[in-house]
């Protein structure tokens, strides 16, 4: 009789504790700061992320950003520490349970930050005289900012939201040369530096290094096609803008990978001619042995594979810059492989340069629970505009943890002890490129950085000139999918694509029992028709009906 | 054999006298003493599952609720109905995430309840120091992350240096992809027999501790009344384990609907062309809702689980009970 009394008694005491909690429900009401500056009071709080372990002098660093804010602005920040691997957790945390919180670091996600109304709309604070800086800058550049479905501003990107394309293969000098299709000036049969190539190249270029290296020095074999899991940038051969944000293209406009030519209409991207060239491509390749076994599964690393000359080419984003540190950075342990001398590499295009526009990957939001939302905003403008504030808030005190090296060009180099480049912070990379500034490298001397730099500013140039010239004309064009269609493309990425496109990436879906080329085959057909069955079309048409509301918009 | 349960039920008889009488002689004020220790050991325990288990529950609404973050309460979201638990119906293979989910289950319930009896029973012929040795090889398994194990695997099948594929390439055969559609029949196997590898010492210890509970003038009567070990096993042993298996068997059926992801994605590197037998309600979760950071239709997927759990454990006690008042949980 005791013990069951005791036992009515624990879970009368479990019922009235989770009563408490449902009571603790009932208060209501929305929260938001005013418009203006001045009716508002407190420091700014601002979320800063790290890799996992807090620099020590962080604490000094946040004495000082708030300082120095305080001068200039008349209020203060603080810092609310979070991991970059869990922030996203972290926000949906501080933001259910109302704690202060006024600007958030936003890695992924930024869409459902929205949706869920976590994030208020920028708009209303962009004036002259809260961001004098941004609100002049963002509604020209639709690359640094976020929006929403109802064409608001939700976000400042950290970095440029455009997407550059165009890749080439990158195979090495020594091994072409030895397999006799290498030439310094153009020639028949042969390939030169920045010569574009196709599949029936690519072709030509993977049997003869099959031929003239089958295996490396270690007696491992040498792939030739550099397809491979989670580093697969083959599908570069088939162009496309995906006018949104979702994972894998879908819905798509294509672009000519030759001709640079866009198409106008939104297609299924799997069911394209050039899809299916690929496919087909891929499958014989893998079939003939010059794609690593294990493609599909493997979680080996690309560099890796490289340095041990399991792999002789890859596929990268066509660039001069990129192919340098290439060059300058993979196999500097020659021994025991067959590289005598530096590594050179080829670059071949293997389609045009070009580029599209996707949402910021990272961006810096303002909850919609913020109570001081003009403050908050008033900070980020400063933050893109003022070269001390960033340099501070991402390196940390001058002279104590790095200085300049040229204050002419403003480049820094760390000299000091401890670094603060695991700090995830913050924004400023899309501003002014005259104007911003950090670059910071250890143990490097002075000259180098300057040199580096000096590559960096003309890399810059050769993007401007080559990718960014050459854009989608759905630039500035987001699709939003509404709550059906984003379950319908969950249900695909789920049940199709994690299914089917790795396979089929990397050529394994074209292979038969006997390991020959089947051709696309029962694969290929089972992958559209599982599309089809996902309701593709659906995402289909719902990107081309909002495309074209948007072109006619534009045209207005 | 008569001679056998008469002796085993006398013994039962004169055990359950002997503690009744020592119950009797307890006088209250020892009985309360003794309720008070044991809950206060209780007490952390009680702690951790209230702000753990049960505070949680009042999130549950929100799996039927499209949430507003800018309410200072959550929980005054609109409602939403069953929206948020479109994406578990939307797919045309989830009868297949279905079939594999629960299939898996009932085969690791039944060899969880078969290998773990086998080996408490076997272990009680060990003696001397050794028994401490195996009984770490045993557990080890357990502490195992399913990332090592996943490595392990690899290196097992990997298609380029697997030790397999190694074997049958020296032999004069055909290297096989092993994570393909090839060999999608081995999977369910592997699975299993992973499953089983991993899980058997920790459920081991349950039953083990089981069988040393059992009186042993239990074995001492029945050998005296001439029983073999079969016998021993059969009439002593598994009435003994009888509640701990049924427990356990409980426990498994309440986590029907869910399935361990590290075993399922990990094992089969994810690899799609393994979908068919390595796809389960979990991962087909983990892969719609990969890096969308949604709160909502996470929890609509775990209320879905554990509402089936809960009617299956339901279920499963009330026919234990009728078959078995003795043995049932609730």
């Amino acid at each position: 009789m005791k013990k069951r009394n005791l036992c009515l008694a624990l879970t009368a005491v479990l019922m009235a504790s989770s009563l408490v909690g449902f009571a603790a429900c009932t208060e209501t009401g929305k929260t938001g700061g005013t418009a203006d500056p001045s009716k508002e009071e407190g420091d700014v709080v601002l979320s800063f992320l790290h890799a996992g372990t807090m620099q020590p002098s962080t604490k000094k660093v946040e004495a000082a950003v708030s300082a120095y804010v305080e001068e200039k602005l008349g209020f203060g920040v603080q810092f609310k520490q979070t991991n970059v691997f869990n922030c996203t957790s972290d926000y949906q945390n501080w933001l259910i349970t109302n704690q202060e919180i006024d600007i958030i670091n936003v890695f992924t996600g930024s869409e459902s930050f929205i949706t869920d109304h976590s994030a208020r709309e920028l708009d209303s604070l962009l004036t002259p005289e809260i961001a004098p800086y941004l609100s002049e800058v963002l509604p020209e550049r639709p690359e640094t900012t976020l929006y929403g479905e109802d064409g608001n501003i939700y976000g400042v990107s950290v970095f440029p939201s455009h997407m550059l394309g165009g890749y080439s293969y990158m195979v090495r000098k020594d091994v072409l040369e030895r397999a006799g299709l290498y030439s310094e000036t153009p020639q028949e049969g042969k390939y030169t530096e920045g010569q574009p190539i196709g599949y029936e190249d690519l072709d030509t270029i993977f049997a003869a290094i099959r031929e003239v290296m089958p295996t490396n020095s270690a007696g491992q074999t040498v792939y030739p096609c550099s397809a491979m899991n989670g580093q697969d940038y083959m599908t570069a051969l088939v162009p496309y803008d995906k006018l949104g944000t979702e994972s894998y293209p879908l819905a798509t406009l294509m672009v000519d990978p030759e001709t640079g030519e866009w198409g106008n209409e939104v297609v299924n991207y799997y069911k394209t001619d050039a899809y299916k060239e690929y496919v087909e491509w891929m499958g014989k390749w893998n079939a003939a042995g010059y794609v690593h076994p294990d493609a599909e599964t493997t979680s080996e690393n690309l560099n890796d594979m490289f340095d041990s000359e399991r792999y002789v080419g890859v596929v990268l984003q066509t660039s001069p810059e990129l192919e340098y540190q290439w060059e300058t950075d993979r196999m500097k342990n020659k021994e025991g492989t067959s590289l005598e001398g530096d590594l050179d590499l080829v670059m071949l295009p293997l389609s045009v340069e070009y580029s599209y526009l996707t949402n910021p990957m990272q961006s810096l939001m303002i909850p919609s629970k913020s109570k001081r939302p003009a403050r908050a905003m008033q900070f980020i403008d400063l933050l893109y505009s003022d070269e001390y504030l960033v340099n501070l808030i991402m390196y940390g005190i001058e002279g104590e943890e790095w200085e300049f090296v040229d204050e002419e060009r403003g480049y820094i180099t760390e000299v000091y002890e401890g670094s603060r480049t695991n700090n995830y912070v913050i924004g400023g990379f899309w501003g002014d490129y005259d104007m911003l500034y950090a670059f910071v490298q250890y143990g490097v001397d002075a000259e180098q950085i300057i040199e580096d730099m000096e590559r960096v500013e003309k890399e810059s140039l050769y993007y401007e000139e080559r990718t960014l010239s050459h854009k989608s004309p759905a630039w500035g064009f987001i699709y939003w999918a509404d709550r059906s269609h984003t379950t319908t493309i969950r249900n695909i990425n789920a049940q199709v694509m994690s299914r089917y496109f790795l396979t089929l990436a990397v050529g394994a879906g074209s292979k038969g029992t006997d390991g020959t080329f089947t051709g696309p085959g029962s694969t290929y057909e089972e992958f559209i028709n599982a599309l089809d069955n996902a309701r593709i079309d659906s995402i289909v048409e719902d990107k081309a009906e909002q495309y074209a509301a948007w072109k006619a918009e534009q045209n207005s | 054999m008569e001679k056998v349960k008469e002796g085993v039920k006398s013994a039962e008889r004169a055990e359950r006298a002997f503690k009744a009488k020592s119950r009797r002689t307890q006088n209250g004020m020892t009985k309360w003493k003794n309720i008070i220790i044991v809950f206060a050991m209780m007490l952390p325990g009680l702690v951790y599952l209230l702000i753990n288990n049960y505070m949680p529950l009042i999130g549950l609404s929100l799996a039927f609720k499209e949430p507003d973050m800018s309410l200072t309460n959550i929980f005054n979201s609109p409602w939403c109905g069953f929206e948020n638990f479109e994406i578990l119906f939307q797919s045309s293979d989830i009868w297949l995430y279905i079939r594999n989910t629960v299939l898996y289950n009932v085969a690791f319930i039944l060899i969880n309840l078969i290998v773990p009896v086998t080996m408490a029973i076997l272990f009680t012929f060990v003696r001397g120091k050794i028994k401490n040795v195996y009984q770490t090889i045993i557990l080890l398994p357990y502490l195992m992350s399913w990332v090592i194990v996943s490595y392990v695997t690899f290196a097992l099948f990997s298609g380029e240096n697997g030790m397999l594929n190694a074997i049958i390439t020296n032999a004069g055969g055909e290297r096989i992809n092993f994570y393909g559609k090839d060999a999608i029949g081995m999977w369910p196997f592997v699975f299993i027999f992973f499953n089983t590898w991993k899980s058997t010492g920790f459920n081991f210890l349950f039953y083990y501790s089981s069988l040393l509970s059992i009186s042993p003038s239990l074995f001492d009567a029945a050998k005296l009344d001439g029983a073999n070990f079969w016998q021993q096993v059969r009439y002593i042993t598994i009435p003994g384990l009888k509640t701990t298996m049924v427990t356990m068997l409980i426990m498994g059926l309440a986590g029907i609907f869910r399935s361990d992801y590290g075993l399922f994605y990990l094992l089969s590197q994810n690899s799609g062309q393994l979908y068919e037998v390595s796809q389960t309600i979990d991962t087909y979760i983990y892969n719609s809702l990969k890096g969308a950071g949604d709160l909502v239709t996470s929890s609509a997927a775990g209320i879905l689980q554990s509402l089936i759990g809960l009617i299956l454990v339901v279920s499963a006690n009330l026919v234990i009970k009728k078959v078995d008042p003795d043995s049932s949980l609730f």
